[in-house]
């Protein structure tokens, strides 16, 4: 992979893209002309009409014995006008009429005698003007009822306060930046993931299909170029074009909006100032950061599913259905009711554009952000991870052959020695994927035995199978080698002095990012439940053998092997560290998880072995497990007084961290040693 | 220069029934050599240039151009090579002038030598009247001449052209076998496949007959003419196609 490469190849593919009339007219005209161009003319014709409706008198019939009694108590109303009808039923169905008052029976005689009179008011409430009759004519009986109210209530030499026991008011207590939040909550969301995909769509097709029907993939080919460049080149001018048109149509949709917010008055509140659209800036920014690798995703899987064309025209046939699929769970922030639960956290598109409306709202956990994030974030890589390996296959890119062009047979992949770097972040995303649907399923129902099944069925087996059905060698992808023992040596001095090191870690990013009472009572109380029901050894079974095993298999396994040779030491180990914190699914275990991910990256990299990693994780996670039976008097020498604040002694710490310099030495010493004699 | 040895290509046909592109394609090309590859649509001409050219990888078999081998190094094969087919178009787009500083820039040439080798094919080719015209507006005869440019660009070792004069008019078809003459004085390998015989016959110092994915004959004309009795490159032709077909 070559920078400059995949640079030069973006900036063509955005002149190219620029310079084609089709994509600047879907990109730019229709946000900045038509969209505000359309709202504001629908709008300012409904304005029109709203006046024209306020300023014409309502007409009225009346259908009465006492004509003259009620003539005269309505008359005194302004904007009614009364109106002798032959048949006014159907005068109001035409709207010659716009509303008919009808009272039977008597009205003078049964008010005089204190009764009540019944007043039936008849509109369609179809037409826009008779509504405005009924509200006029029903304000102005509420009106005159209360008029009489007082009469009666003065011949009796009663106060009013005698009809009133109680006075209800309703105040609205939602501050004006969450009213005009919610408002714009349900529908901003959807506008935002439909304009990222409308930036998304015309340059995805246009740089696969275009670019086929155009004859120009086989120059492109031609040239010193990898297939992986060229995907990067292309995509990232697909993801910057998706972006900014995105941003450019919310702006447009935002502006265009508000403006109109500003000029309607929606039933009783007042108009809506645009001042008051205030998303406070840290929600924005959570916004922005969620929009990257969402806009990653759908830029990602248009282009993909536009590979599969062979011509410009039929991209957008295989794109639309899949453009409208997106629309679907981005709607349902539309939908009253529908909360961002956990489950919802993790369905791709509904998550972000739930977040989207809470965060307009003001209203979002912290860890709720970032499992949406992380979630987003792995569908994104799945789908690049899809469209590169899709670029890689010939029968694809200069498919002249009708129909879908897949060879998934065993038979047609090359054996390989170690996974590709694609197949191993794709690895990643299959082990997370399973983990959040059925894993968590899993451990809910019984969190044992979930455990268990998630290990060795969720995380050992699929990365297994996905290694054997690439055909790629077993042994040299998990590192299944024996590991010189004097680095054994070195893991176990190590090991004791990390579970110290890494407690204390949790211990400072407890103090600097509190995680909610809720999670940590449950927590505990999973591990207290775990620990009443379970022996000591099969607890150490499910706790520490099972994901010293399992787990290793995939990161340091099968994860570590397909980065390895692509990227510096330091670089694997931090990407396969951060990859395994993300693992944990919590932001309140990323630091220390990602630390002990480290590490035993280090070790498996440093040893050629998976074996030294995998005694380590083990013993790290029984040590932990078996906290509660290291001897008192130890316990109380080596912690501080104050343990849940300040974790261990400053003594304890030191030594720790002696000890693992010394065990790192030992390792360090052997691979050295290692790398002189074999040249 | 180029080195074919037992290439093959084999795709998956529909119901698993599998297709041989190219059965067993063996042969070098030297130095200054032009070798022409002759047969009917279908039979293989493409697939085999486009292996050589790293565009597809062989089913089995391997190649080599300039030393270097086409599935271990296949950047350093694409940089010694010129591939010209009738799929290889141009960015419409662009002018000829950008489309030439973007390939060059994939061949890592730096700015300066791409616009001083950019003027120095725009005299040889008389491209100075359409240089910064966006491609899709130039003529046919214009289009092939900026592709030549696109081609010699880097100036690589070997010219690698599928059906080069394909569907074009007298005129541009003649730029195009000029060009390939003048690339051969110039110490330039070129490889290119053609189905007009008198072309092969005109220009080719060696000649491969190729039909339903296997090489039928090679070598210079004469001897394909004295191997199967004839005095032209069509009889030859049948002839070979007909003892292929007596024999199977």
């Amino acid at each position: 992979m070559r920078f400059a490469i995949i640079k030069t190849i973006f900036f063509k593919e955005m002149l190219d893209t620029l310079r084609d009339k089709r994509t600047l007219i879907a990109m730019i005209g229709v946000p900045i002309v038509l969209y505000p161009a359309l709202f504001i003319m629908i709008a300012q014709v409904a304005l029109i009409q709203l006046e024209k409706i306020e300023e014409t008198p309502s007409r009225v019939a009346l259908l009465t014995e006492e004509m003259d009694f009620l003539r005269e108590r309505i008359e005194a109303f302004p904007l009614i006008e009364l109106q002798e009808g032959e048949d006014p039923e159907a005068q109001l169905l035409e709207g010659d009429l716009d509303a008919i008052v009808v009272v039977e029976g008597a009205i003078e005689q049964p008010l005089a005698a204190g009764e009540t009179v019944h007043l039936e008011i008849r509109f369609d409430s179809t037409a826009a003007a008779s509504n405005k009759a009924a509200d006029r004519l029903v304000h102005a009986m509420v009106e005159h009822g209360e008029g009489l109210l007082a009469e009666r209530l003065d011949a009796q030499g009663l106060p009013e306060s005698f009809a009133v026991p109680l006075l209800i008011k309703r105040v609205n207590t939602a501050p004006p930046a969450k009213k005009t939040g919610s408002l714009l909550g349900s529908i901003l969301p959807l506008m935002m993931v439909v304009m990222l995909g409308v930036g998304a769509f015309y340059p995805a097709v246009d740089l696969t299909a275009g670019e086929k029907e155009r004859g120009t993939f086989e120059t492109l080919l031609s040239t010193p170029t990898s297939k992986l460049e060229i995907v990067c080149g292309k995509f990232l001018t697909v993801f910057s074009l998706s972006m900014f048109t995105g941003f450019l149509n919310l702006a447009s949709m935002i502006a265009t909006l508000v403006f109109q917010l500003s000029q309607m008055a929606p039933d009783g509140e007042g108009p809506l100032d645009a001042t008051l659209f205030e998303i406070p800036p840290q929600s924005i920014g959570a916004i922005v950061l969620v929009l990257i690798p969402l806009s990653f995703f759908i830029s990602a899987i248009m282009m993909t599913v536009s590979l599969l064309a062979r011509s410009f025209k039929e991209a957008q046939n295989y794109v639309t259905p899949f453009f409208l699929g997106i629309t679907l769970p981005a709607g349902v922030v539309a939908i009253p009711g529908i909360d961002l639960s956990e489950s919802a956290r993790l369905i791709p598109i509904a998550n972000a554009s739930l977040l989207f409306r809470d965060l307009m709202m003001g209203t979002v956990a912290i860890d709720t952000i970032f499992t949406v994030f992380i979630a987003t974030s792995i569908y994104a890589l799945l789908a690049l991870v899809l469209a590169s390996w899709m670029f890689q296959r010939e029968e694809v890119i200069l498919s002249e052959e009708k129909g879908i062009p897949l060879t998934l047979r065993r038979a047609s992949f090359e054996p390989l020695e170690t996974p590709t770097p694609g197949l191993s972040l794709g690895l990643f995303g299959m082990v997370m994927l399973l983990l959040f649907y059925a894993g968590s399923y899993a451990q809910a129902r019984d969190i044992a035995s979930g455990l268990v099944i998630t290990q060795y069925l969720l995380i050992a087996a699929p990365v297994l199978f996905v290694l054997w059905f690439a055909r790629i060698n077993l042994k040299s992808a998990l590192q299944l080698t024996r590991p010189p023992w004097i680095s054994l040596l070195g893991v176990a001095a190590m090991m004791p002095a990390w579970a110290v090191l890494a407690a204390q870690v949790g211990i400072w990013q407890e103090n600097l990012m509190p995680a909610p009472e809720s999670y940590l009572t449950a927590m505990q109380r999973i591990f207290e439940e775990m620990g009443e029901a379970q022996s000591v050894p099969m607890l150490l079974f499910i706790l520490a053998l099972s994901p010293g095993i399992c787990e290793e298999l995939a990161f340091r396994g099968a994860i570590l092997s397909g980065l390895r040779d692509k990227l510096p030491s330091w670089a694997t180990v931090l990407v396969v560290g951060v990859l395994f914190g993300l693992f944990h699914l919590s932001i309140y275990r990323f630091f220390p998880q990602a630390l002990s991910g480290f590490l035993l990256t280090y070790l498996a990299l440093r040893t050629r072995s998976i074996f030294p990693a995998m005694l380590a994780h083990i013993s790290l996670n029984g040590i932990l497990t078996q906290v509660e039976r290291i001897p008192e008097p130890i316990m109380e020498t080596i912690t501080a007084p104050n343990f849940e604040q300040d974790g261990f002694h400053v003594g304890a710490v030191a030594a720790a961290a002696i000890m693992m310099t010394a065990g790192i030495g030992i390792v360090e010493w052997q691979a050295r040693r290692h790398a002189r004699r074999t040249p | 220069m180029v080195r074919a040895k037992h290439l093959k290509k084999t795709y998956h046909g529909p119901r698993g029934k599998n297709v041989e592109a190219v059965r067993d394609a063996t042969f070098d090309i030297g130095k200054g050599e032009i070798f022409g590859l002759l047969g009917p649509n279908g039979a293989g001409k493409t697939t085999l240039l486009r292996m050589l050219g790293t565009i597809i990888a062989p089913t089995s078999g391997s190649c080599w151009i300039a030393g270097a081998n086409a599935a271990e190094n296949p950047d350093a094969v694409r940089r010694n090579i010129g591939f010209l087919s009738g799929n290889t178009k141009l960015y419409g787009r662009l002018t000829v002038r950008e489309m030439l500083r973007y390939f060059g820039r994939l061949y890592e040439m730096d700015d300066t030598a791409i616009a001083s080798r950019t003027e120095e094919l725009s005299g040889l080719l008389g491209m100075e009247g359409f240089c910064d015209q966006r491609c899709e507006t130039l003529s046919t005869g214009q289009t092939q001449r900026a592709s030549i440019a696109r081609v010699i660009l880097h100036d690589p070792a070997v010219l690698i052209l599928d059906e080069p004069t394909l569907g074009l008019d007298i005129m541009s078809s003649r730029t195009i076998l000029e060009f390939i003459a003048d690339a051969r004085a110039r110490g330039h390998s070129i490889i290119f496949s053609t189905h007009y015989m008198m072309e092969a016959e005109r220009l080719c110092d060696r000649i491969g007959l190729i039909h339903n994915g296997s090489i039928l004959a090679l070598g210079p004309k004469e001897d394909l003419y004295a191997q199967t009795e004839t005095d032209n490159l069509q009889d030859a032709f049948l002839a070979l196609v007909h003892s292929e077909e007596a024999t199977a």
